[in-house]
């Protein structure tokens, strides 16, 4: 049958990658393996309205990204934030004062060592308390998503998304303040 | 923080360039973009063919009206055109699909180790070529070595990436490397397990 054939094979293929994403943001395997198998429910539902010269993988995914916020969205995950801004404004100086050639660079191991475990501890801490921000965020490093992607990715307005991107980055600055130190403060 | 700050760190946190690279917010996204981009990569659970999981899927198709389990067994001769309509276009899309995806079956991104991607696939020089082959089709020159058993890939990718080189990656899982070196090892299954 046409529809077991093609779901089985949407689940070969594209398993792996969907649960490594959706795993990212669930955090917990059941969830994570529910969502894909929902996103491909949804993949065949919507099978019709795939424009055939566009990428397969992309539209699959965006199904994915749209359920996975919504689930972020209706488990009540996000941490309200309490202070407008996380960063000391000595931090916030130092970055505003340092040139873009002077910006501190970790030229040698040990130094780029010591940032990105620092990184890795305050995303850590910011993917818990924030995670629809900060995927969003690691969606547009990795994808280069435009304002108006994260728009239709969101399902909200302009003007509504451009006060996402503003919390994303006060939010970031808040959970990561302690890498912001490290990163910026000895410029 | 206001709005113009912030679309100068979005569109450094993307990628772009930003009219104003030396703005503090561009200064601050570039450097939150390198430590996002390291951390990418990430060993994440890599489940390949699983029947179980493929019975609970279709198992949840019939929960959700997809299969009716007794249309699933018979064939029905008054099946709606609509149907019909639909499992053709499904067919396309399989199809599409198959043929799209035949690296991914057969490659899996284990991780990055001092900036090199590793890849495990089952047949590494075959995957070698074809990747320094779409490459090449997309304006990238590659060089090949065969290093302990692991065949690899060095470029040099031009800045920005473009979109299609973008997707070549994408297609392989190989994030965008952030200083612009691309650096790949291949490696098979068995050379993995021994090492």
């Amino acid at each position: 049958m046409a529809i077991e054939r093609a779901l089985r094979l949407l689940d070969r293929s594209y398993f792996p990658i969907l649960y490594r994403e959706s795993l990212r943001g669930l955090r917990e395997n059941e969830s994570a393996r529910d969502l894909v198998q929902d996103t491909f429910i949804k993949v065949w539902m919507r099978c019709a309205t795939f424009q055939g010269d566009s990428e397969l993988l992309p539209w699959i995914r965006s199904i994915l990204r749209h359920g996975l916020l919504d689930r972020l969205r209706k488990g009540g995950r996000e941490v309200a934030l309490e202070s407008p801004d996380g960063l000391e404004p000595e931090v916030e100086r130092r970055i505003a004062d340092v040139s873009e050639e002077a910006i501190p660079r970790p030229d040698d191991e040990a130094r780029r060592a010591q940032l990105d475990q620092c990184f890795k501890r305050c995303w850590g801490k910011f993917e818990d308390a924030c995670p629809s921000h900060a995927l969003v965020m690691s969606w547009i490093v990795e994808d280069g998503l435009t304002h108006e992607q994260v728009a239709d990715l969101l399902g909200r307005t302009q003007g509504a998304t451009r006060e996402f991107i503003s919390q994303c980055r006060k939010r970031a600055r808040v959970h990561l303040a302690e890498w912001y130190e490290l990163a910026f403060g000895s410029g | 923080m206001n709005e113009d700050d912030n679309s100068i760190w979005l569109e450094t946190l993307a990628g772009r360039s930003a009219s104003d690279a030396n703005h503090p917010a561009a200064r601050e996204a570039q450097l939150l973009r390198e430590s996002i981009s390291r951390r990418t990569v990430t060993d994440g659970p890599l489940v390949g063919e699983d029947a179980r999981r493929e019975a609970e899927l279709i198992s949840r198709a019939e929960r959700e009206g997809l299969i009716s389990p007794a249309r699933h067994r018979t064939h029905s001769r008054h099946r709606p055109v609509w149907k019909l309509a639909a499992a053709a276009v499904l067919a396309m899309v399989a199809i599409s699909l198959f043929w799209y995806m035949r690296p991914m079956q057969q490659e899996i991104v284990r991780g990055s180790h001092d900036g090199v991607v590793i890849i495990v696939a089952t047949n590494p020089t075959a995957l070698r070529d074809e990747i320094v082959k779409e490459l090449r089709a997309v304006g990238v020159a590659a060089t090949t070595y065969s290093r302990l058993g692991m065949e690899g890939i060095d470029a040099d990718l031009p800045q920005p990436v473009s979109a299609p080189l973008r997707e070549v990656l994408d297609k392989h899982h190989i994030p965008v490397p952030t200083d612009g070196v691309l650096k790949v090892e291949i490696a098979s299954p068995a050379d993995t397990e021994k090492r």
